[in-house]
């Protein structure tokens, strides 16, 4: 049917997300019918984001080197850090100019039937950072759907006797959804109207 | 009222093209011998009002042999404002379900939007079957109340599959973390657990008078039917858990909690699962739903659309029409090998062979 490299191509396309073997099918088409240039852009995008994206050795946000521009940003307030999930989510919450503090990307979300468990996401490492006496708040930003709500009580239950203020964002997220589906007003919103846990 | 005003089937089962425009008010009758599509109609019309079929959970048997989707169109008329409704089933790209142009973002909350409602002779099970069929009923009956319950039901399937995965893996870490864990689940699953318990319990004591008083008329006064909630744990669900925690860690599953509970029928006081004959059985299955319908017609202000699949021809035909006559006044469509003659008079009857209606 197709030579071995486009089958390898259809088959490489159809691990990504949200791509079934059709919709892989197409792609690899659209490719192959491409301008030769155009192909090679996005193979060097792809080559090059890989190379060069690293993760934060603190907040574990996508960074460009050990530090990302964030954790290095001596302008923001550090007294105060918000945990998330998803480096998608530090996106949303800097779009809404709300939040002036700093992040921590926990890399996923407590989810036993994914085989996720505490020591699978960076809780360790956030418990790491807490010991450093300039953090006075915590912010649990994970997502308002059941694995990022069941995420928030674990670490609070974690934080409890550490003497730090732990706040949930506010409810009145899109119930159910994700952090960067909401707009940045109602993420304005969350934020100022979080309560302590 | 609650009526479907219109539908149009493209390769769904063995219809390859039709509209088919049941009456608005009233009985429509669609009559056929067994084999030649007329349950397949009333499934195409609980599919684009629910986004799922009464009896079938894997879609490439809605789909006509030989093509590759299935397409509906249909027009529901229900709260008072008209909805267009386009589906497309197909079978190697995503299923689209568009209701006045725009995808329905979650299928489940389909089912709060259009109140419809269907019998089949399977429905036996609900006495006779697994509690899980009850229990299914009931958060079938909640969803149509409201989208939040919907949601509920959804959400709490969620943790206990979460927990389950966690009881599961739980010999990998040690006891403090697994302890940890179960700590943060269980107060979800209580939370959640709780709530819907309360909303099938208020559920069910609305549907008891209702069904007891259903059960009469269609029994000729013999027997009381009651129906009772029943819940597998006692005091609150948090502390049943924890206590309940050693064993689900040995049995890897929840013991306690909404997934247990249970929907007790009884008639005369006896368990109706174990001493109600055949007969009396599918009575009360039938009195289940035809409860909810009139709970429905009182809630919403407006009756269901009712379905009914081949439930006549157990019947001799003047109960046939008792059991019509117990229904609200709305839109009822109905399959049956042959109408009784009692229900002939009421019903506008469309005959169907081969996948099509035949001239009459
Ligand atoms: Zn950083």
């Amino acid at each position: 049917m197709y030579t071995p490299s486009i089958r390898s191509l259809i088959e490489e396309l159809g691990k990504l997300p949200g791509i079934g073997p059709r919709s892989a099918q197409r792609i690899a088409f659209y490719l192959l019918r491409s301008e030769t240039n155009d192909v090679y852009r996005l193979a060097d995008a792809i080559k090059s984001a890989k190379d060069n994206a690293m993760f934060c050795e603190t907040c574990f946000n996508f960074s460009e080197g050990v530090m990302c521009s964030i954790c290095s940003d001596q302008t923001r307030d550090r007294s105060i850090i918000c945990v998330v999930e998803e480096p998608k989510d530090v996106v949303a919450l800097e779009r809404s100019r709300e939040y002036k503090g700093l992040y921590h990307v926990l890399q996923g979300a407590l989810s036993p039937i994914d085989g996720i468990g505490p020591d699978k996401i960076k809780v360790r490492e956030l418990l790491v950072r807490l010991a450093d006496k300039t953090i006075t708040e915590v912010i649990l930003c994970t997502n308002p759907n059941i694995e990022g709500e069941a995420t928030a009580m674990y670490l609070a239950r974690q934080l409890q006797d550490t003497g730090l203020t732990v706040t949930r964002i506010a409810s009145g997220l899109p119930v159910g959804g994700d952090l960067d589906y909401a707009d940045e007003l109602t993420i304005g919103r969350a934020l100022q109207g979080r309560r302590q846990v | 009222m609650a009526w479907v005003e219109r539908i149009e089937l493209i390769d769904f089962r063995n219809w390859s093209s039709t509209v088919f425009s049941p009456g608005k008010s009233g009985i429509t009758a669609i009559v056929g011998d067994n084999g030649h599509g007329k349950t397949n109609l009333i499934e195409a019309v609980f599919y684009a009002s629910t986004g799922g079929s009464f009896r079938s959970s894997t879609k490439d048997v809605l789909i006509r042999n030989g093509s590759e989707s299935s397409i509906l169109h249909a027009i529901v008329t229900t709260k008072g404002r008209e909805l267009t409704i386009d589906c497309s089933i197909n079978r190697s790209t995503r299923d689209r379900h568009l209701v006045n142009k725009k995808q329905v973002p979650r299928i489940s909350d389909l089912r709060s939007e259009i109140p419809v409602i269907e019998f089949n002779p399977d429905d036996l099970q609900l006495v006779k079957g697994s509690p899980m069929n009850r229990r299914t009923l009931l958060d079938d009956f909640l969803s149509m109340l409201s989208r939040s319950s919907s949601r509920l039901v959804d959400e709490t399937d969620r943790i206990l599959k979460q927990r389950a995965a966690l009881l599961k893996s739980a010999n990998r870490s040690t006891l403090e973390e697994v302890n940890w864990s179960l700590d943060v689940w269980d107060k979800k699953l209580a939370y959640a657990g709780t709530d819907l318990a309360d909303r099938r319990e208020s559920l069910v004591l609305q549907l008891q008078p209702l069904c007891a008083e259903l059960y009469k008329e269609l029994s000729g006064g013999k027997g009381e039917m009651e129906i009772h909630y029943s819940r597998s744990w006692k005091g609150d669900l948090e502390s049943a858990l924890i206590a309940n925690r050693d064993e689900d860690l040995r049995r890897q599953q929840t013991g306690v909690g909404p997934h247990r509970d249970d929907l007790l029928i009884s008639l005369g006081g006896m368990a109706a699962r174990l001493c109600a004959s055949q007969g009396e059985q599918r009575t009360i299955s039938y009195v289940l739903k035809a409860g909810m319908c009139l709970l429905l017609n009182d809630q919403l202000g407006e009756p269901p659309v009712i379905l009914l699949d081949d439930i006549l021809s157990e019947l001799d035909s003047t109960r046939a029409r008792s059991v019509l006559d117990v229904m609200p006044e709305g839109q009822v469509l109905l399959t049956a090998t042959s109408v009784p003659t009692s229900v002939e008079s009421i019903a506008e009857v469309l005959r169907v062979v081969d996948g099509r209606f035949a001239d009459v």
